[in-house]
């Protein structure tokens, strides 16, 4: 019972992470975009809904989207748009315009839409304290 | 002394295409609404991992709509013909690292010459790389403790390139590729057995002085 509460917190994080990362959004500080980002991977990894890798690449969103251990809907739309969501705050000489943060805004509310949706349906199944060993997670490599 | 293999001009076309297919769009109708094709990033100087993109500077047409598509594998930056004459983009971190680094697959890139010449007081590129620097570092000192030991590891490395590129910048010198930031910090750590804190020597390594492929940029 202790070790669900645990795996639900952890899932929580998850989401005030998101909500936190969004209400914070300033389309003229694509650093701290880029760093929050890195924040909210840990949080999945810490959730235990992400495996941490040593690939670099992998630290990217739209790989976590695509290996997360949770139920996100329309997984393939969410990909590509966490994809984009990286390219946009990772422009090269770092100073995206504010048009592209605008943008990167709108896909980061789509992601976190998704995101938060997966774990309201992981939480009310009850199934907080199950991980990835348990053959639930669409990992896709 | 790297073994690099340096890729040809065929070989860049072959990559965009391929990735190009594999997204259902078509390269050769890119190339023909378009005045300038250029590589450049770590693939354009062969120094690239299995995860670099291919980054490519899209020169438009004037007067054309060009729709901007998305093909995974490659990082497509437009800009008009206008855009490429304007002070604020010969004055641009990018334009200087295309300058020198590029590969032009398409085009004649008349620009580049004029690419930093026009730099004046202040340095707008380091000012604006400094700026990031800072906003930067106050990032990861709110969100520090949120993030795991990897991500932590992955920022300092992104804010030690970054302060090498300013020092650069500072000197009137072309960014070159990121492996070349990281072979001169390797070589700096080795030789004087203080990592990070070696980008503050004045020492510029003779490799950024060797690769670059228009000398009078450097």
């Amino acid at each position: 019972m202790a070790k669900s509460k645990t795996a639900a917190e952890s899932l929580s994080v998850i989401c005030d992470e998101l909500r936190s990362f969004l209400e914070a959004f300033d389309p003229g500080d694509a650093e701290d975009a880029q760093v929050r980002t890195g924040a909210l991977i840990s949080s999945m990894i810490r959730a235990g809904v992400l495996k941490e890798s040593p690939s670099v690449k992998n630290f990217r969103l739209h790989i976590a989207m695509e290996r997360v251990h949770l139920p996100v809907p329309n997984r393939e739309e969410i990909v590509a748009r966490a994809e984009m969501f990286h390219d946009l705050v990772n422009s090269y000489g770092g100073e995206p315009d504010e048009d592209d943060m605008e943008m990167a805004r709108t896909l980061l509310e789509e992601i976190a839409d998704a995101l938060i949706s997966a774990i309201s349906v992981r939480m009310k199944k009850g199934q907080a304290s199950l991980h990835m060993s348990d053959g639930i997670g669409e990992e896709t490599e | 002394m790297t073994n690099r293999q340096v890729p040809t001009d065929k070989e860049l076309v072959a990559r965009a295409t391929m990735l190009a297919c594999r997204a259902g769009v078509d390269w050769s109708l890119i190339a023909s609404q378009c005045t300038e094709l250029v590589v450049f990033g770590s693939r354009a100087a062969g120094l690239e991992t299995p995860f670099s993109d291919l980054d490519v500077l899209v020169v438009r047409k004037r007067g054309l709509a060009m729709p901007r598509p998305r093909v995974r594998g490659i990082d497509l930056v437009f800009r008009t013909e206008d855009e490429i004459l304007s002070v604020e983009w010969l004055k641009s971190e990018m334009a200087g690292h295309i300058a020198a680094y590029g590969r032009w697959l398409q085009g004649s890139g008349r620009w580049r010459n004029n690419a930093w010449a026009v730099r004046g007081e202040p340095n707008e590129a380091a000012e604006a790389k400094r700026r990031r620097i800072s906003r930067l570092a106050e990032a990861l000192h709110n969100h520090w403790d949120r993030l795991t030991p990897d991500f932590r590891r992955r920022n300092l490395t992104t804010l030690r390139r970054e302060k090498q590129r300013l020092q650069l910048l500072q000197s009137g010198i072309a960014i070159p590729p990121t492996r070349l930031l990281d072979m001169w910090a390797e070589h700096n750590s080795a030789r004087n057995c203080c990592g990070v804190h070696a980008l503050s020597g004045t020492d510029l390594p003779e490799i950024l002085l060797e690769t670059a492929t228009q000398p009078e940029l450097v």
